[in-house]
């Protein structure tokens, strides 16, 4: 009960503050943006949550933690836009593309679907959640990117204060290989 | 200062112009649903620099508004464009 | 000096914004298109974005242009897992060399 109230009113002080910057620092309508985000903060408490879910997420710890972490999402998405956009001045286009399954040990909700989003700012990578793993489509095929997805998968563990989990599916196969192709 | 605001809101309305090449030419769907991802971002900077040039703040909305709507058309695209050959095999996940 | 630090930065997102159209133009297949629209143009909003901050009016201002930055690249990171889902679910495959 407790726990649920702090939950509340965190989620109420990240609107709260997401509104008051949103109408460029104006006093005088902090009422409305308070009732607006009461109502926003209060709607996990309506919607009940998808099944494997198994408990709501305490936005402003979650947002603190993401904070933390910034900088470094910050200055791997730099490096990853230097990366594609050296490829693509290049007259040449330097891409060797394929694709792999990373398996995941994060439990299912939102901790996947914010991993993949950093996944696809990291340099060289692409990543879609798909059932218990993550498929990674990556510019370059001759390097190893399986610890820089274990490290990223962890800091999305202490983000969401999840612990990881042993893989669900059995080792990744490469898919890509034979078979008809699209026209792509 | 005015003027390098003005001068890169071109320079990035050349940029999103190009991008519709690929947009007219696919050659898959998916292709062209980039155009809505090329338009949030890029019109969004333009918008942004404007607001200052024309000391506008107002358009800083505007920026906002438009990327977001160009996130909830990529998800239209994605809920109703249909492929003209139905996949049988489901995938393998 | 806040001046020309911030004309290097907007210069440089713009550049961004060009190499990505560049991808988009030159690059094989819609996932690696997809690479290039996300990370270069991202980057170049954030860049253009860091250079108005630093002419903003006052601080809310600039925290605002922050969260609109915060918010077009949560937006373009859910697009571009819904664009390319939908390929991979349509078995466009791919290009390799």
């Amino acid at each position: 009960m407790i726990l649920q109230l702090a939950r509340l009113l965190g989620r109420f002080a990240v609107f709260w503050g997401v509104w008051w910057l949103l109408t460029d620092g104006r006093t005088d309508g902090l009422v409305f943006g308070a009732a607006f985000a009461a109502v926003a903060a209060a709607m996990p408490l309506v919607i009940v949550e998808p099944r494997g879910t198994d408990r709501p997420l305490a936005l402003l710890p979650t947002v603190l933690r993401g904070l933390l972490l910034l900088p470094f999402f910050l200055w791997q998405s730099l490096y990853g836009g230097i990366d594609v956009a050296a490829r693509a001045f290049k007259p040449r286009l330097p891409l060797t593309p394929t694709l792999f399954d990373y398996r995941l040990r994060l439990p299912p909700g939102p901790a996947p679907v914010m991993l993949a989003s950093l996944v696809s700012l990291m340099p060289g990578t692409l990543a879609i959640v798909s059932g218990a793993r993550l498929r990674v489509h990556v510019l370059d095929a001759g390097r190893d990117y399986q610890d820089e997805l274990e490290l990223l998968e962890a800091q999305v563990a202490w983000i969401f204060g999840v612990a990881l989990q042993a893989p669900r599916t059995p080792a990744p196969t490469r898919w890509v290989s034979s078979g008809p192709e699209t026209d792509a | 200062m005015t003027l390098l605001y003005l001068a890169l809101a071109v320079f990035l309305l050349l940029t999103l112009a190009a991008g519709f090449w690929r947009v007219r030419h696919g050659p898959t769907a998916a292709d062209r649903m980039l155009a809505a991802q090329l338009f949030g971002t890029t019109a969004a900077a333009i918008l942004l620099l404007l607001a200052e040039a024309l000391a506008l703040p107002a358009l800083r909305d505007v920026a906002l508004v438009l990327a977001l709507l160009a996130v909830i058309a990529v998800i239209a695209f994605t809920a109703s464009v249909k492929t003209p050959t139905p996949d049988q095999d489901s995938g393998d996940d | 000096m806040t001046d020309s630090l911030a004309i290097a930065l907007l210069l440089a997102g713009a550049g961004f914004f060009l190499a990505g159209t560049l991808g988009l133009l030159r690059f094989p297949d819609v996932y690696t298109r997809l690479h290039a629209l996300t990370k270069a143009d991202n980057l170049g909003l954030g860049l253009i974005v860091l250079g108005l901050m630093l002419r903003a009016e006052s601080g809310a201002a600039a925290g605002k242009l922050l969260v609109i930055w915060l918010l077009v690249l949560t937006a373009s990171a859910a697009a571009s897992q819904l664009v390319a889902s939908w390929a991979r679910a349509r078995r466009i495959r791919p290009w390799q060399g």
